[in-house]
């Protein structure tokens, strides 16, 4: 096993144990070794509080990372990413709906994050084949213009909805935060997301081609009719799952890849799966710090934003350029 | 083994290339010849199924006009101009997928095919390279590379379309004595499209005239005479000087 990937795993394993830790009701590390003993309340905040949320948070962020990866490698774009594409936002109005117009339900709202992401990502896709997809510029155009008609529909919805009970779980689910995982809600989005991110992870071989010319995988005897689709399903399906007990988290999907990249110097199953362990270490972070910098916390995607707009800024900078 | 088209027409919205009839029969290298917007890669796309044709494709008498990429691809290996990598990937890794085309969905690569892998690159002298990064090597490397990708793709038929426009003079001469190696070796044929008429004369067993989008004669290297040549070749270039060196190879000229 190569140095970095024991590095980022030991990251990413203590940061776990500190996310189980830092909180308004600290659990010390001798409390978490010795499993509560004499503490009924810190048992209970670590069962049904932290421990849902730390395993969302490394799941979640390790899910939507690997998806970065795999995106950024079908569109051969370095900037194909959730957020960058529309899915991130074609899914909030997907979940305004669900939480709008079918009762708010974790069903509804992951049905509905799933419904949106889709549509979004297929007319982001209509738009970049409209002008010169090779172009980085035409990929940030279209996401924009999907973004802006995302938050245009989010804002009708937001004026229709009741401003006691609705407008809230929006505007909460919009910010993005871990506040409110629990165990049920971590099962559910693993249910969804799981068998997807196995099924993506066994394409491994379909998506490593499809990071040849469409002309030149086609001729290897990749299908690109029907693969490409169906990555493109299992990436929505995987993002949908994640934000659904999440809300919005920004920015992870597109740089995680990036740092993997710099790292492994290749783009492959192995990178892909560094992708999803430094995705993990980052909302593992950026949730730790959420929840400790003030009084009260903080939406992680604020914190994730702060990360993520220089690395996008350092991208454009040098035209795609990064590894 | 050999490759049979007849009037075999390819085009993106219209028929770029008209009712095409070819034989490249076992170890023959045919080469297409034409001026740039001939139709010579809109032919080689069609052939590979990338974009609308109709007519027939015959591989070893099997008929492949109306195949899937997968069956295409275990017959037809391609080796395009440029090869455009966006992101850093490992010489062992490049040539791996030519074992696409004979695997299942789900199918990993196993330990026999990454041996052959390393077997493909040692044929070409290339094994010290097996993991270095591809977009590090030199654009002669990469058509060897990919020469060892179409070996493990193990496909009666190659076509390759200009795998001289971005080498220097002593690699390409390096890869088209490498090829020729190839077909005859492991008797398949090819079909590459070249622009330099020299290099497809000396080379190549037969030479397809190629001018907007049909064929409009041959030449038979080993049968032809110099006179025969200057006059074929004028066919597309105009006024053309062919000079025939004592060891047999050709000069061309413009006048």
């Amino acid at each position: 096993m190569r140095k970095e990937w024991v590095l980022i795993s030991i990251l990413a394993g203590i940061l776990f144990v500190l996310s189980l830790s830092v909180g308004k009701y600290h659990l010390s590390l001798s409390a978490l070794f010795s499993g509560f003993a004499d503490d009924a309340l810190g048992r209970q905040v670590f069962l049904n509080l932290r421990l849902p949320r730390s395993i969302i948070a490394a799941f979640g962020g390790f899910s939507l990372a690997l998806v970065g990866s795999v995106m950024q490698t079908i569109f051969k774009n370095p900037l194909a990413s959730p957020d960058i594409m529309g899915v991130s936002s074609g899914a909030s109005v997907g979940a305004a709906c669900g939480i709008l117009f079918l009762g708010g339900s974790i069903f509804s709202v992951t049905a509905g994050a799933f419904a949106g992401g889709l549509l979004a990502v297929s007319l982001a896709i209509l738009l970049t084949k409209a002008g010169d997809h090779r172009q980085l510029a035409t990929f940030v155009v279209s996401g924009l213009a999907v973004n802006a008609l995302a938050q245009a529909l989010l804002m009708l919805l937001k004026m229709v909805a009741d401003p006691h009970s609705e407008l809230a779980a929006i505007e909460f689910w919009m910010m993005g935060g871990l506040g409110s995982v629990t165990m049920a809600k971590a099962a559910g989005a693993a249910a969804i997301t799981l068998p997807a991110l196995v099924l993506i992870l066994m394409l491994n071989r379909q998506v490593s081609l499809m990071s040849l010319p469409d002309t030149e995988a086609s001729a290897l005897g990749v299908n690109l009719k029907r693969i490409r689709p169906a990555l493109l399903v299992l990436s929505t399906l995987i993002v949908a799952g994640v934000v659904s007990v999440t809300g919005l988290i920004s920015f992870i999907g597109l740089i995680a890849p990036h740092l993997s990249r710099l790292i492994m110097k290749r783009n492959n199953m192995s990178a892909w799966l560094l992708s999803g362990a430094i995705g993990a270490c980052l909302l593992l972070a950026a949730d730790m710090l959420s929840r400790s910098l003030s009084y009260a916390e903080i939406p992680v995607s604020i914190l994730t934003s702060i990360i993520g707009v220089p690395v996008l800024i350092a991208i454009m900078v040098r035209g795609g350029r990064l590894p | 083994m050999s490759l049979k088209l007849e009037k075999f027409s390819a085009g993106y919205r219209s028929w770029q290339t008209q009712k095409v009839s070819l034989e490249i029969p076992t170890h023959g290298l045919t080469a297409l010849l034409g001026p740039n917007g001939s139709g010579k890669t809109t032919l080689l796309n069609g052939m590979m199924g990338l974009i609308g044709h109709k007519g027939s494709i015959t591989v070893n008498g099997m008929q492949l006009g109306a195949a899937g990429s997968k069956v295409l691809s275990q017959h037809l290996s391609y080796l395009p101009q440029r090869y455009q990598f966006t992101y850093p990937i490992s010489v062992e890794e490049v040539i791996l997928m030519g074992f696409n085309p004979e695997m299942r969905l789900f199918e990993r690569y196993s330990r026999k095919q990454r041996e052959l892998a390393g077997a493909g690159l040692r044929q070409i002298g290339l094994e010290s390279v097996i993991n270095d990064d591809f977009l590090h090597l030199s654009e002669g490397q990469r058509q060897r590379v990919m020469l060892a990708r179409s070996l493990v793709q193990n496909t009666s038929v190659l076509l390759l379309d200009e795998p001289d426009s971005a080498m220097d003079f002593s690699v390409r001469h390096e890869v088209m004595t490498l090829l020729r190696m190839i077909i005859q070796r492991d008797l398949r044929c090819g079909l590459v499209v070249l622009h330099d008429p020299s290099l497809a004369l000396k080379y190549c067993d037969r030479i397809e005239l190629f001018k907007n989008g049909s064929i409009i004669g041959n030449i038979m290297t080993a049968v032809d005479d110099s006179d025969t040549i200057r006059q074929k070749l004028s066919l597309l270039y105009g006024n053309i000087g062919v000079y025939q060196t004592p060891d047999g190879h050709y000069i061309i000229d413009a006048i």
